[in-house]
């Protein structure tokens, strides 16, 4: 019996995710590359287009193609991942963020303007995810 | 949850790759669920039930707390 990738669809299936991952992975090297050469328009444009077709492959494995490169197990595997990220950067938050409201209130800190900018992609992040949250628990 | 997918699956000489494209996910989910370390959906429970022609219980027994 073969149980490693070494069937027909195993083959096909190794091949999209060599593509897909492939265009993500040139995409992001022409984006180093090209700012770290100078040529910041070319890197990204080859960001653009790596990561475009990267995209549209994966969304056409996904929906169109007759290899299953994802399932509920992945998607289980995704909605842990967000969770684990998510409860990281709360729990980090809430340690952090009201500590220095006080010491600023105290006058021991001052909020810089890149502190500032996380500052409020937090909240924009947390935002979102209440925003979601309400929209998935009123449908269900 | 304990299962005996492992020896279904090799009573009818089947590879993971196989029964994973006979009840569409991926090689190593069937994998993982042989390993017991993922608990499938009902539905692909169904799935696998139906495949082997038995009842999800037959496959699948809850881990005693």
């Amino acid at each position: 019996m073969l149980d490693r990738a070494e069937t027909p669809i195993g083959r096909r299936r190794q091949r999209w995710k060599r593509s897909i991952y492939g265009s993500f992975g040139v995409g992001i090297v022409a984006l180093l590359g090209g700012v770290g050469l100078g040529f910041d328009l070319v890197g990204a444009i080859g960001y653009f287009l790596g990561v475009t077709v990267g995209g549209a492959l994966c969304l056409y494995a996904c929906l169109l193609g007759s290899v299953t490169i994802s399932d509920e197990r992945f998607a289980d595997i995704e909605r842990r991942a967000s969770h684990y990220t998510l409860m990281g950067l709360a729990y980090t938050g809430l340690a952090t963020f009201p500590a220095l409201f006080v010491l600023e209130a105290a006058g021991e800190f001052e909020f810089s303007q890149p502190l500032d900018t996380v500052l409020l992609t937090f909240s924009a992040l947390f935002l979102l995810w209440g925003a979601v949250y309400t929209t998935l628990r009123i449908r269900s | 949850m304990k299962n005996d997918l492992r020896s279904r699956r090799e009573a009818e000489d089947l590879s993971q790759e196989e029964l994973a494209v006979a009840v569409d996910v991926t090689r190593q989910t069937i994998n993982a669920i042989e390993r017991e370390r993922y608990d499938p959906s009902l539905e692909l429970a169904f799935d696998l039930a139906a495949h082997f022609e038995c009842s999800i219980e037959d496959i699948f027994e809850p881990e005693e707390e």
